[in-house]
């Protein structure tokens, strides 16, 4: 379980694009989450895939929580 | 352009204000407002320099004139080596949200969403969303932060939405909809509104469904309440996976800019607001008053002049005749915002706006008290109007005579102030609430004095049975 995570984690395909660049202002999760919803008809699409993708994890993985941090991650 | 060879280091004061992005800061010098560039920063500057939309905001004035500076003694003031400066034009009055009237804070706020979506189209974008980068010439918004540009991450959502939330939209959503100002929140928590706080005020039934509340409020504070704890990073890169794109961004732009622009606050008719036509005077006394303020303005030209207690702008705009910059203060949120209005539409870029009450004016905030400056560390001006004030401050705001005209002298500036004596028709009013003998100093002869001992008064005019006025000079 504890080293589920980091694998899980490095298996997305875009885990080693993630830029490094910080932005100085924290966007805030759930504010880029809202964006979803915000973004209207354009962003359901987007916010669909999101959360099929989510959805069918279930079914590779333990189950977890959109973005949720686990005890072994770097904090 | 800054001569070659001169030392910024040596000669600049650090803006307290620009700290938070650790990729620029800005000095100002006696010559120019510079800002110093990290390597990153500088990358950003030129890809904004070298687009169309640069070319395009330096001639619509939308953004602060700016060139590069050539500066050899760059200052040691980020976390990576200083990699260039630019120099800014200065604005003539900083100014804050805070005290803005509602259609010159919704007006920022269509700037800010306008420039983001135009720069969305050079594949740049705004890294933040606040209306601490906005400044006003008059009536017209200027933005200052260039640092704020930066090359666009393909896939990444706006970093600037919940600023733009807690600065922007709930400060106006909460004036529109609720009829609750909110100066006292902005100037209360520099962040702004959170979005816990915006909830607490538009969840009832009646306001849930109001344009914007549903997503940007309920929503927005239930995702971060239920996602406070998640890794901000791998929903950033999951919401990339899953397509979140420019066009997406530019939507989410397009949905808050029609958002706010049907956001509408007109105030009602407060007290103040038909002051200008109803007031106290008759047309004679007016025209006396008129050409006492006209002779004071055109002694000499100055570059700023206060219009304390300026209402419908009325003597603001007399005072434009000998003035560069007028900062027309006024307590009254609705006339306020009525004299913006009128500013817009005639465009004017000489009188200032603004949302104060001289009994309690902005104070120094923020980090350190120094990041926001109070209303006089920004800027004294030459010429102070105090016109039908007097009586508001010393009688409604209890302040004593002497410590209003300590404050007056404090300002070093010549003053035309208006008494109106206790038989005035405004001022029994005022009293009226009070029980007799309430403020005892406010006496004519006891205003005199106290006027006498602090400046050279030069010329009286007894404009009407009840009001005189006086034009002052400060005493050595």
């Amino acid at each position: 379980m504890s080293q589920a995570v980091p694998q899980r984690l490095r298996s997305h395909p875009g885990y080693e694009r993630v830029p490094q660049v910080l932005a100085y202002l924290d966007p805030g999760t759930g504010s880029m989450l809202v964006q979803l919803i915000v973004g209207g008809f354009a962003a359901a699409g987007v916010a669909l895939k999101l959360y099929w993708r989510r959805f069918t994890s279930l079914f590779r993985r333990n189950k977890a929580e959109l973005g949720s941090a686990e005890p072994d991650q770097d904090r | 352009m800054a001569p070659r060879g001169r030392d910024l280091a040596a000669e600049g004061r650090v803006e307290a204000g620009s700290f938070r992005d650790h990729d620029s800061r800005v000095v100002v010098a006696p010559d120019g407002v510079f800002r110093v560039l990290s390597p990153d920063a500088l990358d950003d500057w030129n890809a904004l320099r070298a687009s169309r939309l640069w070319a395009e905001l330096q001639a619509e004035a939308r953004v602060v004139a700016t060139e590069p500076a050539e500066v050899d003694g760059l200052p040691d003031l980020l976390a990576t080596e200083p990699a260039g400066a630019l120099r800014h034009e200065r604005v003539p009055f900083v100014s804050y949200p805070y005290e803005w009237p509602f259609s010159m804070l919704k007006d920022a706020a269509l700037l800010q969403l306008d420039l983001n979506r135009r720069a969305l189209r050079e594949d740049l974008t705004l890294k933040d969303a606040s209306p601490y980068n906005v400044q006003w010439r008059g009536a017209a918004p200027v933005f200052i932060d260039v640092g704020s540009f930066e090359r666009l991450r393909p896939g990444e959502p706006w970093a600037g939405y919940r600023q733009f939330c807690m600065l922007y939209l709930y400060p106006l959503m909460l004036q529109a909809y609720k009829d609750l100002p909110y100066h006292a929140l902005l100037r209360g928590s520099l962040d702004g509104v959170p979005p816990s706080h915006a909830r607490a005020v538009l969840s009832a039934s009646g306001d849930r469904f109001r344009k914007g509340v549903l997503s940007n409020v309920l929503l927005h504070a239930r995702m971060e309440d239920r996602y406070a704890d998640a890794d901000g990073r791998r929903v950033k890169s999951e919401m990339k996976n899953a397509g979140f794109s420019k066009a997406l961004l530019d939507a989410t732009l397009g949905k808050l800019e029609t958002l706010v622009r049907r956001l509408e606050w007109t105030g009602g008719d407060t007290a103040w607001t038909g002051y200008g036509e109803d007031n106290t005077y008759d047309a004679e006394s007016a025209a006396r008053k008129a050409a006492f303020v006209r002779e004071a303005v055109g002694r000499r030209r100055t570059r700023l002049t206060w219009d304390v207690g300026g209402n419908d702008g009325t003597y603001s705009r007399i005072a434009a005749e000998g003035a560069d910059t007028i900062v027309a203060l006024d307590a009254d949120h609705a006339t306020v915002d009525g004299l913006y209005r009128r500013l817009r539409e005639e465009r004017r870029t000489d009188i200032l706006p603004l949302v104060v009450s001289v009994t309690d004016p902005s104070p120094d905030l923020g980090w350190r008290g120094l990041e926001r400056a109070s209303l006089e560390r920004r800027g004294t001006p030459e010429l102070a109007l105090c016109l039908a004030v007097v009586h508001h401050v010393c009688i409604t705001g209890n302040v004593p005579v002497r410590e209003l005209l300590d404050w007056l002298r404090a300002l070093d500036a010549t003053v035309v102030v208006e008494f109106p004596d206790r038989g005035d028709p405004m001022v029994q009013k005022l009293l009226s609430g009070k029980r007799e003998g309430a403020n005892p100093d406010y006496e004519k002869a006891t205003f005199e004095r106290a006027l006498e001992e602090r400046f050279l008064v030069e010329r009286v005019d007894a404009v009407s049975a009840t009001r005189t006025l006086y034009e002052a000079r400060p005493r050595a």
